[in-house]
């Protein structure tokens, strides 16, 4: 069994800096948790407490009954897999995935069965003579992981290990590393800056900012339902659109953001602006990209309808990305494939109510 | 290949960390000193080799060690190379005790910074840190220059690192410029800021 318990994990170093601030998070046997996040969010530092690397600060972590805070990393029966390949060059693959389990004194014949099952399972029995110069970026990765498939451990630790794979490789190896996690059926606990990476891969993602956790949940959850600005803005690619506005009560409640843009909600979204006290106030407004879209003629009154100038025009094949400013705030909204609106136009954007999300301004935290 | 001396920093004289590091440089010389592999190794890049043996070391000995790469031997004596990366444990140990690799040329433009005039600090702060620039330094922004000199300037790796689409890099970029006057994508400008971004901070 190698579920996991963190409880109250807080990293501080020696000069002060809190590189995590109380995390606390179950982890099931056999799930593949991601922990994703911008550069010194804590997410490495995090996964270096699991493996004993860094000395725990304060809390505990379990890893099945056992409090592991003490316990040495070779004792802790986790593998690494890391962004540089980890790969000794002047020796073969076959040497490469044998070295650690040769530096801890395993019977040769015990090695020699372990690395040809790891080789089998990755599909590199047929390189287990070649030396890692020779390899491609893909088969270097597939040798690291071998490395640490043969040590059977109960976690597998990872940190950004596709990273300095170009564009289409990443995509193919994330299917390898998924698949691999299924056949091998351990716990996987894997690092990413890339949100697109966890969001395919993870069972339950772990976002986080500064050391602290923002939101643990299912990938599309944390897209459908963001718990603040940070997670919203993080998560979805492009970016979730952000601007300014007042809440305003005449007729019904609707959002100011100028004088051009007022942007209507269904009713049931009014009513919780008016029970919580936003009537009067500013709030922050998230639009993902793909809810602007061209306004079409005689469109219901559940959209809002504003006119802007296009300062950009990206045709990306499928759809076309349109870039105009509100408020000093640039805008991204996806139009169809063929619109003529062009560079300079005034085109008209349109949006639906019901798929704003609105943030408390103070806290930026969501209020729907 | 170019030779290069490093201090590779490790519990003890286990001859595990030894193996490793044979293993995994184009070694020229190894010997333990005090708490430290004394290393000349050949290398076409050094940091990545670094970061190799740092994750090999890692993997195989479970530790985690410090690499300071003093940088190309050349014609420098060893003694001052010893002294480098002494000075770089040391500058790492204070400034950044989480990074685990670092290189001479990274604390240099730290320590010349230190030689500057103070009527040339003065002009410099006046110009880039005016109130306007103050104002509009937030983390945001404070990130995204940290992001664009990690990166090398390069527009489309920071925007990506930080997770900003290039134009909305180009539009602070473009925001920095109109407030002090100076451009990051121009090489020139960059650097001027760059020695006033480090001198901020002490």
């Amino acid at each position: 069994m190698a579920n996991l318990s963190l409880k109250s994990i807080k990293k501080v170093y020696a000069n002060g800096f809190e590189a995590v601030k109380d995390f606390t998070m179950e982890i099931e046997d056999k799930e593949f948790i991601v922990l994703v996040g911008p550069s010194g969010c804590g997410k490495t530092t995090t996964l270096r407490m699991i493996a004993g690397l860094e000395e725990i600060t304060s809390g505990e972590l379990y890893i099945g009954d056992n409090l592991v805070n003490d316990v040495a990393p070779k004792n802790r029966d986790i593998a690494m897999v890391f962004q540089n390949y980890a790969l000794y060059p002047h020796m073969t693959v076959y040497d490469n995935m044998a070295f650690g389990l040769k530096l801890k004194k395993i019977p040769k014949d015990e090695i020699d069965k372990k690395v040809k099952n790891a080789a089998k399972i990755l599909e590199i029995d047929n390189l287990l003579n070649r030396k890692p110069k020779v390899l491609s970026g893909g088969q270097r990765q597939r040798v690291a992981l071998g490395r640490a498939i043969v040590r059977n451990p109960k976690v597998f630790l990872m940190d950004e290990p596709l990273s300095n794979l170009d564009a289409k490789l990443r995509v193919q190896m994330r299917t390898e590393i998924a698949k691999l996690h299924k056949r091998l059926n351990t716990t996987f606990i894997y690092v990413t800056h890339d949100q697109t990476e966890a969001m395919t891969m993870g069972s339950r993602i772990v976002i986080m900012k500064d050391g602290v956790i923002q939101q643990i949940d299912k990938p599309q959850n944390a897209y459908d339902n963001p718990v603040n600005v940070f997670v919203a803005g993080f998560i979805g690619s492009p970016q979730m659109n952000f601007l300014e506005g007042k809440v305003e009560k005449n007729n019904d409640i609707r959002i100011k953001v100028s004088e051009k843009v007022i942007l209507s909600l269904p009713e049931e979204k009014q009513n919780i602006l008016n029970e919580n006290g936003y009537v009067g106030k500013d709030v922050i407004i998230g639009i993902r990209p793909s809810h602007i879209k061209e306004a079409k003629e005689n469109c219901d009154n559940s959209y809002s309808v504003f006119e802007s100038t296009v300062e950009v025009k990206e045709l990306m094949g499928a759809e076309t990305y349109i870039y105009t400013t509100i408020n000093d705030r640039q805008i991204i909204a996806k139009f169809k494939a063929n619109t003529e609106v062009d560079f300079g136009d005034t085109a008209k954007f349109m949006v639906k109510g019901s798929k704003l999300h609105i943030f408390d301004k103070e806290t930026e935290l969501t209020i729907f | 290949m170019k030779k290069y001396y490093m201090h590779v920093y490790v519990e003890n004289e286990n001859s595990t960390y030894k193996k490793i590091i044979e293993q995994t440089l184009h070694l020229e010389e190894i010997t333990f000193a005090d708490e430290y592999f004394i290393v000349i190794a050949n290398s076409n890049d050094i940091i990545n080799d670094a970061n190799i043996l740092y994750n090999n070391i890692l993997l195989d000995a479970y530790y985690q060690t410090f690499i300071a790469i003093a940088g190309q031997v050349n014609n420098i004596d060893k003694s001052e190379l010893k002294k480098r990366c002494i000075n770089i444990k040391s500058y790492r140990d204070k400034n950044f005790p989480q990074k685990n690799i670092l290189n001479y040329s990274e604390i240099f433009l730290h320590n010349i910074s230190n030689t500057i005039e103070k009527k040339d600090r003065d002009y410099l702060f006046k110009t880039i840190f005016c109130r306007e620039f103050n104002t509009f330094l937030d983390d945001e922004i404070i990130k995204t220059i940290d992001s664009l000199f990690e990166n090398n300037l390069n527009l489309t790796e920071t925007s990506k690192k930080i997770f900003i689409h290039r134009n909305t890099l180009l539009y602070r970029i473009e925001r920095i410029k109109q407030i002090t006057g100076y451009d990051l994508r121009k090489f020139s400008d960059a650097i001027i800021f760059k020695i006033a971004w480090v001198l901020k901070d002490k």
